[in-house]
């Protein structure tokens, strides 16, 4: 402290402004904007590098490619349908964890939060595991094989995604009031009607993050996929997977190519769905 | 008409214990007490929204205990208003009235009524985040009053609002009461609320009902300590009911104030503030010397109340209005007790609480 300020009495004017200390609000500004600027501005290095990198020759021959083509269809009906379904278990075991007093909650909890601990690839190696025994033979007798086929990228896909989707929901259901169903109770909407009618609206934003959430990680998985599903061209190679073939044998241009269509097709989709969400300028 | 008999509930380390009372039709009645005493929870199991241990609800005759709450044609005003903030205020009061699957044109038509009635009808179209606290009040009563309940619950109406707000709202919940004769069960903790509102009070304590009556007999007659205290009943004299040869006897510093059959040991008396007067010449009437203490002026031009202080061991602040100049400190004066109006409280808790008075009660008088 300087010694002016021990000399006067302390005076609640102009007089304070001045003889303010120097870790301030402007200081604390100062550091927050260069860190976010820091932040962000490296991000967008990394995109432009990788965009400068790619030449347009490589550019051109993975867009004509129809391998690509068919891994960019694969992406993207699989990473949808997995978000979906995500989305489908997220609503009623979010609500079962938001609401229920359930026995044992706290193993529930950690359970759901496993396949977001576990390295992917484990989860890749562990479903493998699974459709082994006899129990996974008997649902692939079912007429779904799973390993090595398309549904198998749904799956492990599914299983890496779901927890956000349900945290992310489990989050917005936490925060409805529930004096509010309550009330909408005592004014006479049997509890089925008030969850349609009261509480998804109030979650919608919540939903709608968790499904995009889970999508766009979807869209970037390739290791559980590629342990579990494989990498058949044109059968089960996603164009994540795509990316990291091609950089493992060498072809950095190509797989950057990719790569860039990949985050490409995932902004814009992430700029649609922001749009959808609403008024919230962020998704969560 | 609502009837609560023999309410428990058992939540951690608090209990509800047998609590009973009865709220006539078209009759407000109040659940005092203070913070933690059980009165939301009381309101919740009325409402269908917590099941209760024991008891039973009646409502209109019928048993609503096992009732979902959506079946029991209950008003419930909370004390966060807990509108749906996705809703236009019109839409908020028609929610209700949807569930009851009612013709679109006689939903539009009442709700028109009750935004009219609560002068909020220039509300109609707004979001509840754009309302201030006074306007959310009136929207959720027009919700909870559209529906034609049988009852009416309000949890703490007041609590939320500023006091300017607050005195506008007991006005309108008159009014309201006056208009549609709801029947109306209304849970405060504050006093100013329950004697401004109430036909009848419970006062209410860790779980259980102290006492049910109407606000005077509260006032003249507590049935303990805690009921005196808890309402600042300021006109109690500090004593102890002594076991004479002739009976037993509350005695003032040793001197006989009137005979009682309350439990021996310490007690006050409560000093009925409309029979007592105060003149500076001996009146007829038993009197007991006191010293003006206190001279204290009211916001009234012209206003005194002394306290008076007898024996060192009671403070009385005398009602009425003096002249300025009548009372200076410190003066020796005479108050008048008529022995037969002095009700005794004991010291320690109460005995099982009774229902005395209420209009017509067939209950225990004590």
């Amino acid at each position: 402290m300087s010694s002016h300020s021990n000399r006067r009495p302390h005076n609640h004017t102009a007089d304070s402004r001045r003889t303010a200390p120097a870790g301030g609000p402007r200081l604390l500004r100062l550091v927050a904007g260069a860190l976010l600027v820091a932040y962000t501005g490296f991000i967008a290095v990394l995109l432009v590098v990788s965009l400068l990198y790619v030449r347009p020759a490589d550019f051109a021959a993975v867009i004509r490619s129809a391998d690509v083509r068919h891994a960019a269809w694969l992406t993207t009906w699989t990473s949808l349908l997995s978000a979906l379904l995500a989305l489908g278990f997220a609503l009623p075991v979010g609500y079962a964890l938001s609401r229920f007093r359930l026995p044992g909650r706290a193993v529930l909890d950690t359970l759901v939060d496993v396949p977001i601990i576990l390295p992917h690839l484990v989860v890749g190696v562990a479903l493998l595991i699974f459709f082994r025994t006899a129990l996974g033979r008997a649902i692939q007798g079912l007429g779904l094989a799973f390993v090595y086929a398309p549904e198998g990228i749904v799956l492990a896909q599914f299983v890496c995604v779901s927890p956000y989707a349900v945290r992310t929901v489990k989050a917005a259901l936490d925060a409805v009031d529930p004096r509010i169903e309550d009330v909408a109770r005592t004014l006479g909407w049997p509890a089925h009607q008030v969850f349609l009618r009261v509480t998804l609206p109030m979650i919608r934003n919540g939903i709608v993050a968790g499904g995009v959430i889970a999508w766009a990680l979807a869209m970037g998985l390739y290791g559980p996929l590629m342990v579990f599903a494989g990498t058949t061209r044109s059968r089960t190679e996603v164009m994540a997977t795509s990316v990291y073939l091609e950089l493992s044998v060498g072809r950095i241009g190509p797989a950057l190519a990719i790569a860039i269509l990949l985050v490409l097709f995932t902004m814009a989709c992430l700029l649609v769905f922001k749009r959808l969400a609403g008024r919230t300028g962020s998704l969560w | 008409m609502l009837r609560v008999e023999h309410i428990g509930l058992h939540l951690g380390s608090f209990a509800l214990k047998d609590v009973s009372f009865e709220v006539r039709r078209g009759q407000r009645f109040v659940l005092l007490g203070p913070t933690g005493c059980g009165k939301t929870l009381l309101a919740e199991i009325v409402c269908g929204l917590r099941a209760l241990d024991a008891g039973c609800v009646r409502l209109n005759g019928r048993d609503i205990t096992r009732r979902d709450p959506a079946r029991r044609n209950i008003g419930y005003v909370p004390q966060d208003y807990a509108l749906l903030p996705f809703k236009t205020v019109e839409c908020n009061v028609a929610f209700g009235l949807e569930a009851r699957r009612l013709a679109r044109a006689e939903v539009a038509r009442r709700v028109g009524e009750m935004l009219e009635l609560l002068g909020i009808s220039r509300l109609a179209a707004r979001l509840p985040r754009h309302l201030s606290g006074g306007e959310r009040q009136r929207v959720t009563l027009a919700r909870a009053l559209v529906i034609r309940p049988d009852l009416l619950v309000l949890d703490e109406p007041l609590s939320a609002l500023d006091e300017g707000s607050g005195e506008e709202t007991i006005a309108l919940l008159r009014t309201l009461q006056a208009e549609l004769n709801t029947t109306t069960l209304h849970i405060c903790h504050r006093l100013e609320e329950a004697f401004a509102l109430a036909d009848t009070m419970g006062l209410m304590r860790d779980g259980a009902l102290e006492q049910v009556a109407p606000p005077p007999e509260l006032l003249s007659r507590p049935r303990s300590r805690f009921v005196a205290q808890f309402l600042r009943l300021s006109n109690l004299v500090e004593g102890e009911v002594r076991d004479l040869p002739e009976g037993r006897a509350f005695c003032v510093d040793g001197a006989v104030w009137t005979r009682t059959d309350r439990p021996g040991g310490p007690a006050r008396a409560v000093v009925p503030l409309d029979a007592l007067s105060l003149s500076p010449a001996t009146p007829p009437d038993e009197p007991r010397q006191v010293v003006v203490a206190d001279v204290i002026a009211e916001n009234r031009p012209c206003a005194l109340r002394p306290f008076v202080r007898l024996g060192g061991r009671l403070r009385l602040t005398v009602p009425g209005a003096f002249p300025a100049g009548a009372w200076t400190e410190g003066r020796t004066a005479y108050l008048a007790v008529p022995r037969d109006r002095l009700h005794v409280v004991p010291e320690g808790p109460a005995e099982p609480p009774e229902r005395t008075g209420g209009p017509g009660g067939d209950d225990l008088v004590g």
